[in-house]
């Protein structure tokens, strides 16, 4: 069987007296797609920023590509999540001040590539998502679907190993949230990335390989390798 | 007979062996219709033809709905109860729309005794007329199980069949959020079906695929629910 990329090993993480987490294990492998579905405050997005190194739990251990991420120091993780990681949240968090392409050469000029080739990628990249024409507009003058459109080809212009999105069509309405989908699939198996996605949209998890339940805190018994009919 | 041949007869001039090969071949449609069995005495024939093609959609149409039988073997899962008893039980929780009568819960029992899957205890007292109570055997427990932990069809009707299995599942003290996990992972896999049939899907294709995603959604939006609220029921039944 294929290793896993990305292995989550009793992952327990608490604010104050609240348990987010309570003992997650989880294998994410090479070129899939999972979906982490569960309700509001389950420990969802949680996870996802721990998976992602962007917080560090309490107990238990994130391990990609064979190495453990929370034995890392800060600045070695931050180096992983500009090269490796590539991030979608629900509103897109585009910088509202600069132009759709200076959006999305940002992780390439922050990684120390070249101004005049993070723009000629960045156009690449805007194409593929269908918003090159686009390049030059305020996030503002962007519709949802658009400027989710470009946060998704910020998210995929370095081409990371992993790409994190955390409820990515959750502010657009259905047609638009099917055309994100869509093109970020379609460009994210072109180049082989994997991709955690979290939703609570049932129709955005269909697009993905597999889903996991997370439920106060812990993965649904049901999804888990090997989980039995209980007794 | 394909059509092209009763094309070829009916555009014949008319003739007696026109019309019998016709009243041979419409009587085949009929029969395809409406399965085997006869009208019944008196009964006007086209009042019998669209009953029956009627009955036999409805039919297909409540395949998901309670399964009687095994909700009543379920609930015979809790303890030994006699027909009277257990009538009342299914009424609580399922008879909402339509109750259940004493003739169907007995002949149901007939049926289950003679399946093996209760026994007979002979006479116990109990609320109702009747002393004869009744057992679930270990072969009776395992088609409970097996039906609750089999994740339905999606339809239209599937809530009450499922619904019937949580009730039932958390009146045994069995695992009710696993069997509502089994159906959600059916109820995706079949949306995913969907998605990738409009992925290559022309207009119309995809608005048929939306349709029923649509459909499955609203189930998925049931079944969280359910599941958020499975405390609240537990609490309910297990009180009741």
């Amino acid at each position: 069987m294929t290793n896993a990329l990305m292995s989550a090993q009793n992952l327990q993480k608490s604010f104050g007296l609240t348990e987010a987490l309570r003992g997650i294990d989880i294998d994410i492998y090479p070129g899939e797609v999972v979906a982490v579905m569960g309700p509001s405050g389950s420990g969802k997005s949680t996870l996802l920023h721990c998976l992602a190194g962007v917080l560090s739990p309490d107990s238990g251990e994130v391990i990609f590509d064979g190495q453990p991420i929370s034995a890392m120091k800060e600045r070695d993780r931050a180096r992983l999540r500009l090269t490796q990681f590539g991030f979608v949240f629900q509103f897109g968090q585009l910088l509202p001040d600069v132009s759709a392409a200076d959006n999305v050469t940002m992780p390439l000029l922050l990684a120390g590539v070249k101004r005049k080739t993070a723009l000629v990628m960045a156009s690449e990249w805007l194409n593929r998502f269908g918003v090159g024409t686009k390049a030059d507009k305020l996030p503002t003058q962007l519709s949802g679907g658009e400027a989710q459109r470009v946060a998704v080809a910020r998210a995929m212009v370095t081409k990371p190993k992993i790409l994190f999105a955390d409820e990515p069509t959750g502010s657009l309405d259905s047609l638009a949230g099917e055309q994100v989908l869509t093109a970020m699939l379609e460009q994210v198996r072109a180049v082989g990335t994997t991709v955690v996605l979290i939703t609570h949209d049932p129709r955005a998890a269909a697009y993905a390989d597999r889903e996991v339940i997370v439920r106060d805190g812990q993965l649904s018994p049901s999804y888990r390798t090997g989980a039995k009919v209980a007794e | 007979m394909n059509l092209f041949a009763v094309k070829q007869i009916y555009y014949t001039p008319p003739t007696r062996l026109r019309r019998i090969v016709l009243a041979i071949w419409g009587l085949a449609v009929v029969k395809r219709l409406v399965g085997p069995g006869g009208r019944p005495r008196g009964q006007p024939r086209q009042i019998y033809l669209i009953d029956s093609v009627y009955s036999r959609c409805i039919h297909s149409k409540s395949m998901n709905e309670i399964q009687t039988s095994t909700a009543l073997l379920g609930l015979l899962g809790a303890g030994p109860s006699h027909g009277y008893d257990l009538k009342q039980e299914y009424d609580k929780f399922f008879g909402t729309k339509r109750t259940l009568a004493f003739g169907q819960v007995y002949a149901t029992l007939a049926r289950l005794l003679k399946a093996g899957y209760i026994v007979s205890l002979g006479g116990l007292p109990g609320s109702g007329p009747d002393r004869k109570a009744y057992e679930i055997t270990p072969a009776g427990r395992a088609q409970v199980e097996q039906w609750m932990f089999t994740p339905d069809i999606p339809s239209q009707t599937l809530q009450t069949n499922l619904f019937a299995k949580t009730v039932i599942a958390l009146l045994l003290g069995d695992d009710a959020e696993h069997l509502l996990d089994l159906q959600r992972k059916l109820h995706l896999a079949q949306m995913r079906e969907l998605v990738r049939t409009k992925q290559t899907g022309d207009i119309s294709t995809i608005l048929l695929c939306d349709h029923a995603l649509f459909h499955i959604e609203a189930d998925l939006r049931w079944i969280e629910l359910t599941s958020a609220r499975l405390n609240e029921l537990r609490s309910q039944v297990v009180t009741s």
